[in-house]
């Protein structure tokens, strides 16, 4: 039938409507993909896997527990957590690289409403200067706390450094787009499987182990993401394989030492970017903003490697010992916890050679807040109730909530 | 923008469409249409390049009118001159004085001279061999007066930059594509359906033959030490039919995109694999450019109404200077000359000049002899191929050596996947060989056409290489 009406068309064409007959044909030609097009798009739509950043940072921002996991396309990471800048009123905030992800809202208890963990958002001292900009022209909401994980490649001397506040606000979502003739071409080329499961169920319902509500195809199979308070939930499965083997081991990103001992892992560090780093942090407390930093730890192997090769050795000694000099000079406390050994911790409490647990960083935000000057918006904080769960925790140093039952049985 | 990327598959439609929502409009409103397109078209690799579109645009164009107004001939010869020097200048800067300084301080630096020639860090703009050489004719036959000049700047800016030529051919002469720019140009359904069967034919030989025989290629000529003497003969007729597939790939789209916005651009491949002698090779193989530098190197000089030794000598100079045009590198000298030296050979020898008909015409099935010839020409182009491919001479005379003295009863290179697209490919190719392209099936009932599509689609998505593979041309 179709293609009897196609030839009627073919033949009527050379007269006047060509044009028109030509973009039905090829209409009628492509139907087939686009219906194949628009499928594939409504599962992934229907997972929430392709929801808009801007999408997932207001369904967060409406629900306290919701796991944001992506499992094919990219999280777009900085978008999504700058979409939560522009639009979530938080007091007391946590910036850093991936490496501070673990500062959880339930530590500050009774203020977790207002906490968030914009961990990744900044990932040099470029960004965290734009960042600052940002808050103190009030293009942004104006915390009352800052804490800042400070990392030592910071401070590597840079070429051009790259910003990502300053890229164009419209190119958000083009990788995405190109993601998504990736995934597409990845299930026909590699014969992927297809995550039925995860499109039946949609994107709110419950993760794995853990229940979240979830966005994305990553979050409803495997209950890993970013939950609400911008904090990372490593997938369970790893927690379950400190269950089986509570051994310390590069668990996230293996191997860590590898890239360590690459030449130009630290080539700083840069006395501008650490003036950049402290007009920066000076120019928030001016605007009266709290503001406390830290260095968040390395593992063993990673910390003697940092130490012993010849690449590192000279910057990794200037961090460690004048950095903490210099911030204080500056009356900005800072927490030099480069080591688990720091809060008589062991490796256990690392994901990997550099990514701290929520255990350990409860232990670093405890002793930020008993130090934390009198009067201070942290005094608010119920210290008590965070030292229960530090000493409940002492089988558990990945994390506090260790996955359910169910879990185990799934696994 | 590259023709095999997520871009131009959203360009090219905008473009047709509001391309021919204007055609009730005039004639100019769709040219400058077509000049803006092909500016963004070019402008999307790098802005600054359009800088060098439009000198060499403005230059012949104002020339182009001074010709025609000029009577005396010392004075048109330096109209032509400039020309010649503006568009050879641009050539030269941008893709071979980085070469001939090197070459040149090489040379010293043997007679023990270690000169500090400076040199000029600046990438080549892509398609600068193309359009020069497309202004260039337009000057020189207004020169010869076989064309008038036009007076319609928009008409001839257009056809300078028409995006789908622009930046690897076909290269058009103004007397075929330049009065198109000037007439009205009305849908018509029949070309608008072949422009897209074209660009399909194109997409498949680019994306599926050429890009997956590329990882061989690189294979057989980064690590020809360690292979095989027949592994070489394999890498190399790889990469025989990836630069075919490759080039005439992009020629495909090339004329197919120009046939959706009305314009019909001159055929520049015809099966060259199936021809019986290297003239006819060369009568089938980039078209547009071998009859460039007939007309404008090879006549000039006194074409073959000379002397046996002279012709010789005009042969070589013009598949020499041919090599050059394709890089700035010995090897493609090399290639040139190995071409040149053949192709006075081949003529030589009964049977093996002429052929300007289709192969196996009446019977369909090539005779034995008609198929020896094929294997001996497709034989010596393959060889030549080498120097063309290779990055050194050293890396063309060491894959020759292994030819020589390696061992020919192994093979490591995977030869599945190159045995079935060049069955698929010259099968497809054989039966259509009488016709405008591979895919010019108009002639099957709509269901099979469909079908057909619909496989060629499937074979795309399923095996097609998709981070954008640059077109080796655009190197040139």
């Amino acid at each position: 039938m179709v293609f009897r009406i196609m030839s009627h068309l073919s033949i009527s064409n050379s007269k006047k409507h060509g044009l028109f007959n030509f973009s039905v044909r090829v209409s009628v030609f492509f139907l087939p993909l686009f219906v194949l097009i628009g499928l594939f798009e409504f599962s992934l739509f229907r997972t929430g896997e392709s929801w808009p950043v801007a999408l997932v940072a207001f369904k967060q921002m409406g629900m306290k527990e919701f796991l944001y996991g992506r499992k094919y396309i990219s999280h777009n990471f900085f978008y999504y957590k700058r979409q939560v800048l522009k639009n979530k009123h938080a007091d007391i905030v946590v910036l850093g690289s991936s490496r501070v992800m673990q500062v959880r809202d339930f530590m500050f208890n009774p203020l977790e409403h207002v906490v968030y963990n914009y961990g990744g958002l900044v990932r040099n001292v470029y960004e965290f200067k734009s960042y600052c900009e940002y808050i103190t022209t009030g293009k942004n909401h104006k915390p009352k706390v800052v804490i800042l994980g400070i990392d030592p490649w910071w401070f590597n001397k840079m070429r051009s450094p790259k910003n990502r506040f300053e890229k164009w606000q419209f190119l958000d979502w083009l990788p995405e787009f190109t993601d998504h003739l990736r995934i597409g071409l990845n299930f026909i080329r590699k014969q992927e499987d297809v995550p039925w499961d995860a499109v039946f169920k949609g994107w709110r319902s419950k993760s794995p182990y853990f229940g979240f509500p979830s966005i994305g195809i990553a979050a409803i199979q495997e209950g890993r993401g970013f939950r609400s308070d911008g904090s990372r939930q490593y997938d369970p499965k790893i927690l379950l394989d400190f269950i089986t083997n509570p051994f310390y081991r590069d668990r996230e990103v293996p191997p860590v030492i590898v890239r360590v001992k690459r030449p130009g892992y630290l080539t700083g560090p840069d006395p501008i970017l650490i003036s950049v780093l402290i007009d920066s942090l000076n120019s928030l407390a001016k605007k009266g903003i709290e503001v406390y930093t830290f260095m968040p730890p390395f593992s063993t192997e990673v910390l003697q490697e940092l130490e012993s090769n010849k690449h590192t050795s000279n910057v990794w000694k200037k961090y460690k010992k004048e950095l903490p000099k210099i911030l204080m000079q500056n009356q900005i406390p800072c927490i030099a916890a480069i080591d688990p050994s720091f809060y008589e911790m062991e490796d256990t409490c690392m994901f990997d050679g550099m990514h701290p647990s929520e255990v350990f960083m409860a232990r670093c935000v405890l002793d930020i807040i008993r130090n934390a000057q009198p009067g201070s918006f942290l005094k608010k904080v119920n210290l008590t109730s965070l030292e229960e769960k530090i000493e409940g925790s002492a089988n558990s140093p990945l994390s506090f909530s260790m996955p359910n039952e169910i879990g185990l049985k799934q696994l | 923008m590259y023709f095999n990327s997520i871009a131009y598959a959203i360009f090219l439609p905008i473009v047709f469409i509001v391309y021919w929502l204007i055609q009730y409009r005039t004639v100019k409103i769709q040219n400058a249409f077509i000049l803006f397109s092909s500016y963004v078209f070019y402008g999307w690799w790098d802005p600054r390049f359009l800088s060098l579109i439009l000198i060499s645009s403005v230059t012949d164009y104002i020339i182009g009118i001074k010709l025609e107004n000029e009577i005396e001939s010392p004075k048109r010869k330096l109209l032509l001159l400039i020309s010649v020097s503006v568009n050879i200048g641009l050539l030269f800067i941008f893709k071979y004085f980085g070469f001939f300084v090197n070459s040149f301080a090489q040379l010293l630096s043997r007679a023990g001279i270690e000169p500090n020639i400076p040199s000029l860090n600046i990438i080549l703009p892509v398609g600068i061999s193309f359009y020069t050489f497309q202004t260039l004719s337009y000057t020189i036959d207004i020169y010869r007066r076989q064309i008038k000049p036009t007076r319609d700047p928009l008409a001839f800016f257009a056809f300078v930059a028409f995006f789908p030529q622009l930046v690897a051919g076909p290269i058009e002469r103004a007397k075929h594509l330049l009065p198109q720019f000037k007439c009205e140009r009305k849908f018509n359904l029949s070309h608008a359906k072949d422009g897209l069967r074209q660009i399909l034919w194109g997409l498949f030989k680019k994306t599926v033959i050429a890009d997956n025989l590329s990882v061989f290629v690189e294979l057989a000529f980064e690590g020809y030490h360690d292979l095989s003497g027949l592994d070489i003969v394999i890498g190399s007729s790889c990469f025989a039919v990836q630069i075919y597939c490759d080039f005439s790939g992009y020629s495909d789209i090339a004329i197919g995109s120009a046939r959706l916005v009305g314009f019909n651009l001159r055929r520049n491949f015809n099966n060259p694999y199936f021809a019986r002698s290297l003239s006819e090779f060369w009568q089938r193989w980039h078209i547009s450019l071998s009859t460039w530098f007939r007309d404008y190197v090879y006549i000039p000089l006194g074409g073959n109404r000379v002397g046996r030794l002279r012709w010789i000598g005009i042969v070589l100079i013009t598949f020499g200077v041919s090599g050059l045009w394709h890089g700035a590198n010995w090897t493609f000298i090399a290639w040139g000359l190995i071409h040149g030296t053949l192709y006075f050979t081949f003529r030589l020898i009964p049977g093996f000049y002429g052929h300007s008909n289709v192969v196996a015409e009446e019977t369909g099935i090539p005779s034995l002899r008609e198929l020896c010839q094929i294997t001996i020409t497709f034989t010596f182009v393959t060889f030549a191929w080498i120097f063309f491919r290779a990055q050194t001479m050293s890396q063309a005379t060491g894959m020759l050596n292994r030819l020589v003295d390696g061992r020919w009863d192994i093979v490591s290179l995977p030869t599945r996947q190159f045995v079935l697209s060049s069955i698929l490919l010259f099968g497809i190719e054989w039966v259509n060989r009488k016709r405008a392209h591979g895919l010019d099936i108009a002639y099957l009932p709509l269901w099979v056409r469909w079908f057909i599509y619909y496989m060629i689609i499937a074979l795309i998505l399923k095996y097609g290489v998709s981070n954008n593979v640059p077109f080796i041309y655009f190197q040139f």
